[in-house]
C-alpha cells in the first residue's frame, strides 16, 4: 500500500538513490512491506492460538497472556487440541512443552513502528495516497481506544432486587474479605482486605492486623474458584471451627473457561483463622466464600466478642461506592409466547443524584443502555426467579474512539478502493 | 473492484448477447423448476393442503401444521417425505396426521418406517438388519427400547460431563431424542406448543394474537373435564382427528374447513394468509430448485468450455440461467424475511443461504464485466455448495426459529451480521476465483498470460471488497457489543475469527502491493483465505465456548477437515513450479522458445 502506483506493479517509480537522506536509508528496512506481511502472519498465528487457548482458560487470562504480553509460551497441547477436534487425534495423546511466540504487545509495537516509518520514508501528499493515510490514522485511533479501555476502563455490576436500591458497584473479577459491624448510632464500621493481599498472605502465611479490628487475621488457604460440598470427601479434615464452614467442605476448582456459554464467574473461597489481639488466642476458623453472597442473608457469619455488636465476616465482590442511588422500580422478563426463550429483559429504574440534581426514571434493556456520570449501565442478568436485576456498569473514557475510528477507516477504504476503481474505469475508457 | 476489458487475443464471448439465449434459459429453468415442484405434489382424498395451512404455536412462533410436520420429519428421517406401508412416497403432513391419530385407532396402525439409524453397532444391538435407506419403524425394535434407554442415558451423562461421544453413543442419543419427539407429537405433549388461540383476547388492542399464549391441547381437554365449557375449537379439532382416524375423507374435509373458519375468526385473516404463504413456500421449496439450477449452470459452463462453438452460445445461456437462478434465490430470501420479520441472517442456516445468494450475484457481476465463464462458474459452484450446506443445516429443526434476547434487534442484525456475512461471501468468491486460476492454468493449456492476469486482477479486486466488508462488519460487531454489554472487543472466538479474515485479506493486499507475490501468489493466498473463512464460519463454533457458539457437531467437524485438506492440496498444486503448468508449457511450445511463465515472476516461492 505504500507505493503510489499500487496497481501497476510493473512500473517502478523512479527514485534517485542520492536524493535519500541517511535517516531514510536507515528506516527503509523497518518500513518494508515484507516486514508488514511477516507481522500480519505472526498476528494470525497469535490470534488463532489465543482462540484455542480459550477452550481451557479464562478469557481474561488468555487476553493477558496472549494479547497484552510481549512473549507467550504457547503450549503444544493447543495444537493437539485442534487436531483432536477436527482431525480425530487420539484423546489420550499428550504433547508436552510448547514454543515461545511474540505476544500481542510486541506485534502491535512492531506493526506501529513499521507503519510509521513507512509513512515517513514514503511520505507524499497526493490524492492517490490520501485514502491510505486516512485508513491508517483510523486504525491508530482504534488501537488508542483499545489502550484507553485496557488501562482505564472499569467493569462492575450493580445488583438490585425488585423495589430495592443501591449506591455501590461490585467487581466480578476482584474480591475482598470484609469485616463489618453495625454501631449503636446506626453507622457501619467496615474493614476490607483486597484479594491480592489475601493471596499474598495465604502464600506467606503472614498474619494480618488492622487498628480498627480487635483481632488478627490469618488466611490459611485461598482458592480463586471453589465449590462447597455438603458431603465431606474421605480423609477431609475440616479446618473450620465456626460458622457455616462446620457443615461444608471447600473444594478448589479450576478457573472458568473462555467466554463461558453460561457466563459463569469465578467463586473464590478461603479458610480464615482469627486471633484475639488482646490474648493472642485463636477465636476460631471460618470458611468464607463468594458463593455465600448468593444465599444472603441465610449465610450470615458472625464473630461474637465479649461485648457490643458482633462483627460479620464475608468474602464478597470488591465494592466501590457512588454518589448516586439507583432504585429498581420494575423488572420485566418477557419470553416468546409459550416458551422459555427470553425475548426481553428490562429494568425500569429511578436514578437519583443529589450532586447533579437528578431525579428521573429510565428504562434499561438489552441493546439500550443508560449513560450517567461517565458510566454506562447495561442490562446484564436476571436474579433467580426474576426477583431482581443485575446491571453491568462500565466506565470507559475511550468509548467513543471505536465509533470514530470505524467511520474514519471506512471512509478511508471507500476513498482508496473507490479511487482505484475510478483509475481503472479511466484506463478502460 | 478492478475490472479490465480482456485484450483482443483472449477468446471471450462478444458483448452482445442475443435475445434467444434468454428465452432458452427461461424455458430451461421453467422446465427444471416445474418438474421439481410437480414431482413433490401428492394427491389424497383427504384435503391435506387445507389441514397443513392450519396454524399452531410452536417454539415461540405461529406456524402452519405443514411446517411442524416437515421440520419434525426432517429431524427424524432427514427428508420431508416418508414411505408409507405400500411403498409410496407421501408428504410430511400425512405422517403427522397418522402420528397424531395413532392412539385413536382401534386397530393397530401400520408401522411407519421413518427412524433413520446409521450406526451398525446400534442396529445390531436393536436386533435390526441393515437395509437400504436405513429407516426403521418403532415396532421393529420395541422389545429393545430398554437397551436404547440405558445407552442414551449414559451418553447424555457423558455429554453433560463435556466428553466427546463415540459414534455409537451419538447414534443412541440421537435416536432416543427422535423417539421422544415422536412420542411428544403422538401424545400432544410437545413442549412450547399451543393449539388454540384465545377466543376473546382481553387486550387484543395492544397485543396481536400471535404474541399471546395459545392453549395447549391437553390443557384445553382437561379444563373441559373440570366442568368449564368446552372450547369449540377443541371440539372441531377432535372431529378433524376422529374423522381422519376413521378414514372418512368427506367428514375430515368438512371438519378441517370448520376448524379453519374458527381459527380465522380468532387469529385473523392476516395471520391465516401468512400461514398459506409459508405452506406455499414449503411446497414450492424454491431453494431446492435454485440448488438444482446452479448445477444446471455449472453443467452449461463446463459444456461451453468443452465445446467452444460460438454458435451454441452456451456461455450466454449459462449466464442467463445463472441470473434466473439468483433471482429465484432472491425471491426465496425475501419470502423468508417476510415470514420471519427479520433481516436475512439470523442463524447458521440463513447465513448459508445468504452467502450463497451473495456469491451468486457477485459471480454474475464479474461475468457481466468479463464474459469468459469464470463468474458463471463461481456463481454456480458457490451457490450450489452453500445451499447444500443449508440443506444439511435444515435437518436440525425449524430454520425460522426465534432469536435469543440479545439478538432481538433488527438494526444490528441488518448492519453487523449482514456486513460480516457479505465479507465471508467476498472472501469465498476470491478464494473460488483463485481455485479457478490454479485449475485453469495447471490442468488446461488455455490460460494465456493476459487471460491469467485478468483473472488474478479479479481475485485482487474481490479481496479489496472483502477487506472493506469484513473490516466494517467486524467493527460494527464491536460497536454492537459496546451497546449491549459495554465491551467493544472481547476476544470472543467468533470475533477473533472475523479478525483473522480481516488480517488475511489485508495480508493479501499488502503482499501484492509490496510485490512479494504476483498473479499466481494472489490466487494461492485467496485459496488459503477460504480455509480461514471456513474456520471463522464453522470452526469457531466447534470450540463450544463463547457467546456466538452453538455447539459441537461431528459432521461439521469432518466436513471442515476435508475442506481444509482439499484446500491444502489446491495450494500445493498452485505452488508447483511452472514447468508443471500445462498453460505455461503450451505457451512455451507455441513460441518455440523458453519464455517467461504466463503470470509474471513466480515470486511466491521466495516466501
Amino acid at each position: 500500500m505504500e507505493t503510489s502506483q499500487d496497481h501497476s506493479p510493473q512500473v517502478d517509480s523512479p527514485r534517485p538513490r542520492g536524493a535519500n537522506p541517511a535517516w531514510k536509508r536507515l528506516l527503509k528496512p523497518i518500513a518494508s512491506l515484507r516486514l508488514t506481511v511477516v507481522l500480519f502472519s505472526l498476528s494470525l498465528v497469535l490470534v488463532f492460538y489465543g482462540t484455542l487457548a480459550q477452550k481451557e482458560n479464562d478469557v481474561w487470562d488468555v487476553v493477558n497472556e496472549y494479547f497484552w504480553s510481549w512473549w507467550v509460551l504457547v503450549p503444544n497441547k493447543l495444537t493437539l487440541l485442534f487436531f483432536q477436534i477436527f482431525f480425530n487425534a487420539s484423546p489420550e495423546a499428550n504433547w508436552a512443552s510448547g514454543f515461545w511466540f511474540p505476544g500481542g504487545k510486541l506485534l502491535f509495537w512492531a506493526l506501529l513502528i513499521n507503519l510509521l516509518s513507512a509513512h515517513l520514508v514514503r511520505f507524499s501528499l497526493s490524492w492517490a495516497r490520501s485514502g491510505i493515510l486516512v485508513i491508517h490514522a483510523g486504525l491508530l485511533m482504534m488501537m488508542a481506544g483499545e489502550f484507553v479501555t485496557r488501562e482505564f476502563a472499569e467493569e462492575n455490576v450493580m445488583t438490585l432486587v425488585q423495589g430495592g436500591k443501591s449506591s455501590f458497584l461490585e467487581s466480578t473479577r476482584f474480591n475482598e474479605l470484609a469485616f463489618t459491624r453495625l454501631r449503636a448510632d446506626g453507622q457501619v464500621d467496615s474493614v476490607v482486605i483486597p484479594q491480592p493481599i489475601l493471596l499474598e498472605a495465604a502464600k506467606t502465611q503472614q498474619v494480618l492486623a488492622d487498628e480498627a479490628l480487635p483481632f488478627k487475621v490469618n488466611v490459611l488457604t485461598f482458592a480463586g474458584n471453589c465449590d462447597l460440598l455438603e458431603k465431606f470427601p474421605e480423609d477431609f479434615k475440616n479446618p473450620a471451627t465456626e460458622g457455616e464452614g462446620k457443615a461444608l467442605a471447600l473444594k478448589e476448582m479450576p478457573p472458568v473457561t473462555g467466554v463461558d456459554p453460561e457466563q459463569r464467574i469465578n467463586m473464590p473461597g478461603a479458610y480464615v483463622e482469627l486471633i484475639d489481639k488482646a490474648t493472642d488466642k485463636p477465636l476460631g476458623t471460618w470458611l468464607v466464600s463468594g458463593l455465600f453472597q448468593l444465599t444472603r442473608p441465610i449465610r450470615n457469619q458472625e464473630i461474637k466478642l465479649g461485648d457490643g455488636q458482633p462483627w460479620k465476616i464475608a468474602l464478597r465482590n470488591k465494592r466501590s461506592y457512588r454518589p448516586y442511588t439507583i432504585t429498581l422500580e420494575k423488572f420485566t422478563h418477557d419470553v416468546y409466547p409459550g416458551t422459555n426463550t427470553p425475548l426481553n429483559f428490562q429494568s425500569d429504574v429511578l436514578l437519583q443524584d443529589s450532586n447533579l440534581g437528578i431525579d428521573r426514571t429510565t428504562v434499561i434493556k438489552m441493546n439500550e443502555p443508560m449513560r450517567h456520570a461517565g458510566e454506562t449501565f447495561y442490562q446484564h442478568q436476571a436474579l433467580a426467579g426474576d426477583s431482581g436485576s443485575v446491571l453491568q456498569v462500565v466506565r470507559n473514557p475511550g468509548w467513543t474512539l471505536p465509533y470514530l475510528s470505524c467511520a474514519v477507516v471506512s471512509m478511508g477504504m471507500l476513498i482508496h478502493f473507490g479511487a482505484t476503481l475510478l483509475r481503472y474505469m479511466r484506463k478502460q475508457a | 473492484m478492478s475490472q479490465v476489458t480482456p485484450p483482443a487475443t483472449v477468446p471471450a464471448a462478444s458483448s452482445q448477447q442475443p435475445w434467444w439465449t434468454w428465452l432458452a434459459a427461461a424455458i430451461l429453468s421453467s422446465v427444471v423448476v416445474l418438474l421439481l415442484v410437480a414431482s413433490s405434489y401428492r394427491g389424497s382424498d383427504f384435503n391435506l393442503d387445507a389441514f397443513g395451512s392450519l396454524p399452531i404455536q410452536n417454539g415461540g412462533r405461529v406456524k402452519p401444521f405443514d411446517s411442524l410436520a416437515r421440520t419434525s420429519l426432517m429431524i427424524i428421517t432427514t427428508r420431508t417425505v416418508y414411505t408409507d406401508e405400500r411403498g409410496r412416497s407421501r408428504p410430511a403432513i400425512e405422517w403427522l396426521l397418522k402420528v397424531m391419530t395413532s392412539r385413536l385407532n382401534r386397530e393397530k396402525p401400520p408401522a411407519l418406517k421413518v427412524f433413520r439409524i446409521e450406526n451398525d453397532q446400534l442396529l445390531a444391538n436393536l436386533g435390526l438388519q441393515r437395509r437400504s435407506g436405513l429407516r426403521y419403524a418403532v415396532e421393529e425394535f420395541q422389545d429393545k427400547l430398554g437397551i436404547l434407554e440405558d445407552d442414551a442415558k449414559r451418553a447424555n451423562e457423558a455429554k453433560r460431563a463435556g466428553k466427546k461421544l463415540d459414534p455409537y453413543q451419538a447414534g443412541a442419543l440421537e435416536l432416543a431424542n427422535h423417539l421422544q419427539l415422536y412420542i411428544q407429537l403422538a401424545t400432544f405433549t410437545l413442549p412450547e406448543t399451543g393449539m388454540f388461540p384465545p377466543s376473546n383476547p382481553e387486550n387484543s388492542e395492544s397485543q396481536s394474537v400471535d404474541k399471546q399464549i395459545w392453549t395447549p391441547f391437553l390443557t384445553a381437554l382437561r379444563s373441559g373435564g373440570e366442568g368449564q365449557p368446552i372450547d369449540p375449537a377443541l371440539e372441531a379439532f377432535s372431529r378433524v382427528l376422529g374423522s381422519y382416524a376413521q378414514g372418512k375423507p368427506a367428514e375430515f374435509n368438512q371438519a378441517v374447513a370448520e376448524y379453519g373458519k374458527l381459527m380465522e375468526d380468532r387469529a385473523g385473516r392476516l395471520l391465516m394468509g401468512k400461514m398459506r404463504v409459508e405452506q406455499a413456500y414449503n411446497f414450492a421449496n424454491p431453494l431446492y430448485s435454485t440448488l438444482v439450477l446452479y448445477v444446471v449452470v455449472l453443467l452449461l459452463v463446463l459444456m461451453g468450455w468443452l465445446l467452444p462453438s460460438p454458435a451454441l452460445r452456451l456461455r450466454d445461456i449459462a449466464f442467463s440461467t445463472a441470473v434466473i437462478a439468483a433471482s429465484l434465490h432472491t425471491i426465496a430470501l425475501v419470502a423468508r424475511m417476510y415470514l420471519h420479520g427479520r433481516p436475512p441472517v439470523t442463524n447458521l442456516y440463513s447465513s448459508a443461504v445468504f452467502i450463497g445468494w451473495g456469491c451468486a450475484w457477485l459471480g454474475i457481476f464479474i461475468e457481466a464485466f468479463d464474459k469468459r465463464g469464470a463468474g458463471n462458474a463461481v456463481a454456480a459452484v458457490c451457490g450450489f455448495l452453500s445451499l447444500l450446506i443449508a440443506q444439511f443445516l435444515s435437518e436440525k429443526g425449524d430454520t425460522l426459529e426465534m432469536l435469543q434476547a440479545v439478538l432481538d434487534t433488527n438494526f444490528w442484525l441488518a448492519t453487523h451480521v449482514t456486513c460480516v456475512t457479505l465479507g465471508y461471501t467476498a472472501s469465498f468468491v476470491a478464494g473460488f476465483l483463485g481455485i479457478g486460476y490454479v485449475l485453469w492454468g495447471l490442468c488446461t493449456p488455455y490460460m494465456t498470460k493476459p487471460a491469467g492476469r485478468a483473472l488474478a486482477q479479479k481475485v485482487y479486486g474481490v479481496a479489496c471488497f472483502a477487506t472493506l466488508l469484513s473490516f466494517v462488519g467486524t467493527v460494527l460487531g464491536g460497536i454492537w457489543a459496546d451497546q449491549s454489554w459495554g465491551r467493544f472487543w472481547g476476544w470472543d472466538p467468533k470475533e477473533n475469527g472475523a479478525l483473522l479474515i480481516v488480517i488475511w485479506n489485508a495480508l493479501i493486499l499488502h503482499a501484492r502491493w509490496g510485490k512479494m507475490v504476483g498473479d499466481r501468489g494472489v490466487a494461492v493466498l485467496a485459496i488459503a483465505g477460504n480455509m480461514i473463512t471456513a474456520w471463522s464460519w464453522f470452526g469457531t463454533n466447534q470450540l463450544s465456548v463463547g457467546l456466538h457458539a452453538y455447539g459441537f457437531d461431528q459432521t461439521l467437524a469432518s466436513a471442515l477437515r476435508w475442506t481444509w485438506i482439499g484446500h491444502l492440496v489446491l495450494i500445493g498444486l498452485g505452488t508447483l513450479p511452472f514447468e508443471f503448468w500445462w498453460s505455461s508449457r503450451a505457451a512455451v511450445a507455441s513460441q518455440g522458445q523458453p519464455s517467461s511463465p504466463p503470470q509474471g515472476k513466480p515470486k511466491l516461492a521466495k516466501r
